[in-house]
């Protein structure tokens, strides 16, 4: 509505002021073909910015309409059988129609060639939305079918042992009972685990796959892990050394304890060791974290899809077999690398198992304002 | 009618959480009230006089810090939160608000009598502490003398500079309960809590463990909570 409003104002303006300038030409004695010419110019210019074919047929039928109107004998009367004129008339209003096409067709051209131009770029950006959203699917598919798997398992021996403990009644040993109850309390504890898990990606921001980070003590987070995971009540003898240096890591204190958590229950519960060792050490600008277990180790081909959500090497395996590794170890990747960290495993079997992963450390002064620490922080998201 | 049971009191609205910790009480002799939302609990409260409130802090009818706010505006009657684990923002909120301690779901019944009784160990304390005054502080292997000012660790001497002894101090008089990073740095300092305060104070407690601890990763006596404070250990309970 604006624009044809618009169009109006600019054709009718442009057009008076031709008419204006060709009466005042003609006052001062200019012959009428410079008349003519001028007109045929406004009808051009009206036709090239204005929007269709409207404005510049207009213009050049009142051109040819004010020409023989005003401009010529008899003056302010309409009359096409003057001698010679007729001719000039008819040229006038073909050029002007044709000019009018001509750039109208030239400009809905140019239209057309941007808006595919557009069509294309935008039809682009689309298809690679949909290709990462794909792809997402797919990690997030992954990783609930993972998590099924590990979920039913537990669900049914605890749903199964409470059953027996309360259908069974008196006819079960007290030994029976204590068996039974330790068993929910231990898939309990493995489902707490998982959830833990889950909980700890939601940390991670879904677009840019990074964490909040607030520096903290390494040494702090490891005496937290190991006291939480003895409070689980497994009985590995557990060891950590730390450096005498004081580390601080910028971190999700939870999500690496969860890490922390994740390599000790499964250096305990899987491994079959007896003992685990944790080290930390400073490394360059990096801190690495140990865990290290003696257990049965890992099978070379197992070590390829350790950190994979619901990566199976086997596809017979029937998937409740794959319970063994569960979500634990991939989470411990996606944290890890969320902390623009590394994390790596190497294993030999019948000796047991090192996990070892690497965060940045604020490599800063000890005096430091508010806004350094943040450039810092910023830093180590590149 | 009355007897002398320690009575405590359950807001929660979970049955099944409910119920295990009614059991674990009352096996191990204490009366149990239970509420299963904020205004129930508000009501009983002013009836029943608890000696500690177990407080969740997801109710269904009403925010569980305002249930804190409401219990202080009368009383001082110990309150432990039960919270999730991954809302550190939460539990500082209600150490800040009046609560004595928090304990994180999900936990089990040691942990929770462990707390219960430091709670009320802490609410008797306040009680009878201005008469007394005890000069000699024991938490396990390590001893605080306050009026020589010295320290020791199974019978060793332990240097620790003036900031390190007022630190540990401060620990000594809350012991078992968890001390936020601002009243720790309001205590000692005499400032609001900043980056910069809170990297002072970690790096004061980082030096505290290496001379107080066998090993500084296994610590025994200055324990950590992640995003919330310290907590010195009550390892005599």
């Amino acid at each position: 509505m604006t624009t044809v409003i618009k169009d109006f104002l600019k054709a009718l303006s442009l057009f008076s002021l031709v008419t204006i300038l060709a009466y005042m030409l003609k006052s001062i004695g200019e012959a009428i073909d410079i008349i003519v010419v001028m007109y045929v110019l406004v009808v051009l210019i009206i036709s090239r910015i204005t929007n269709g074919y409207f404005w510049g047929i207009a213009a050049s039928v009142s051109a040819v309409l004010f020409t023989n109107f005003i401009f010529t004998a008899p003056y302010f009367k309409i009359n096409f059988t003057l001698s010679g004129y007729p001719i000039t008339f008819a040229v006038m209003l073909v050029t002007s129609i044709m000019t009018s096409t001509l750039t109208s067709s030239y400009k809905k051209q140019k239209e057309a060639a941007e808006s595919m131009a557009m069509q294309l770029q935008k039809s682009y950006a689309e298809q690679r939305i949909i290709e990462r959203k794909a792809e997402k699917e797919k990690m997030k598919n992954n990783l609930l079918r993972a998590i099924s798997h590990d979920l039913r398992t537990p669900l049914t021996g605890i749903k199964g042992a409470s059953s027996a403990l309360l259908e069974g009644g008196e006819k079960l040993s007290e030994e029976t009972k204590i068996k039974l109850l330790t068993d929910i309390g231990n898939e309990a504890q493995w489902l707490i685990r998982m959830v833990e898990n889950l909980l700890s990606v939601t940390h991670i921001s879904e677009d840019t796959m990074k964490v909040n980070k607030t520096p903290e003590v390494a040494e702090e987070i490891i005496a937290n892990a190991v006291s939480h995971f003895s409070a689980a009540g497994l009985s590995q003898k557990i060891s950590v050394n730390v450096p005498h240096e004081l580390l601080i890591v910028p971190m999700d204190a939870m999500l690496i304890e969860q890490v922390l958590l994740n390599l000790l229950d499964n250096a305990a519960k899987h491994s079959g060791s007896t003992e685990v060792n944790i080290n930390l050490y400073p490394d360059a600008d990096n801190a690495v974290f140990q865990v290290k277990d003696n257990g049965k180790g890992i099978s070379e081909d197992d070590l390829e899809y350790l950190f994979e959500y619901g990566e199976s090497k086997d596809k017979n395996l029937s998937p409740d077999s794959r319970r063994g590794f569960g979500i634990g170890l991939p989470t411990c990747r996606t944290i890890i690398l969320a902390h623009s960290g590394e994390i790596w495993v190497e294993s030999e079997l019948g000796k047991g198992t090192l996990f070892s992963f690497s965060l940045p450390m604020e490599n800063l002064p000890a005096e430091r304002t508010d806004e350094d620490m943040f450039e810092g922080d910023a830093d180590y998201e590149q | 009618m009355s007897n002398n049971k320690t009575t405590v009191m359950i807001i929660e609205d979970e049955n099944a959480i409910r119920n295990f910790i009614t059991t674990i009480l009352n096996t191990n002799g204490y009366k149990t009230i239970n509420a299963k939302n904020g205004k129930e609990a508000l009501s009983l409260i002013g009836s029943y006089v608890p000696d500690v409130i177990l407080l969740d802090l997801g109710l269904p009818d009403m925010d569980g810090l305002d249930v804190l706010k409401s219990v202080r505006e009368t009383s001082s009657t110990p309150v432990i939160v039960i919270s999730a684990r991954t809302t550190e923002g939460e539990k500082v909120k209600a150490l800040d608000m009046g609560a004595d301690d928090y304990i994180t779901k999900p936990f089990g019944s040691s942990e929770l009598m462990a707390r219960i009784r430091t709670a009320l160990r802490h609410s008797h304390k306040v009680l009878t502490k201005d008469l007394g005054g005890q000069e000699i502080f024991t938490t396990g292997g390590l001893s605080i003398d306050f009026s020589a000012r010295q320290i020791t660790v199974e019978g060793k001497e332990v240097h620790l500079t003036q900031i390190e002894f007022r630190l540990l101090a401060l620990l000594a008089k809350y012991v078992g309960r968890v001390l936020t990073y601002e009243f720790i740095i309001n205590n000692i300092w005499n400032m609001q809590s900043d980056k910069n305060s809170q990297q002072l104070l970690r790096v004061n407690m980082a030096n505290i463990r290496r001379k107080i601890e066998g090993n500084p990763g296994i610590p025994k006596y200055v324990l950590t909570e992640v995003g919330v404070g310290y907590r010195l250990a009550d390892l005599d309970s």
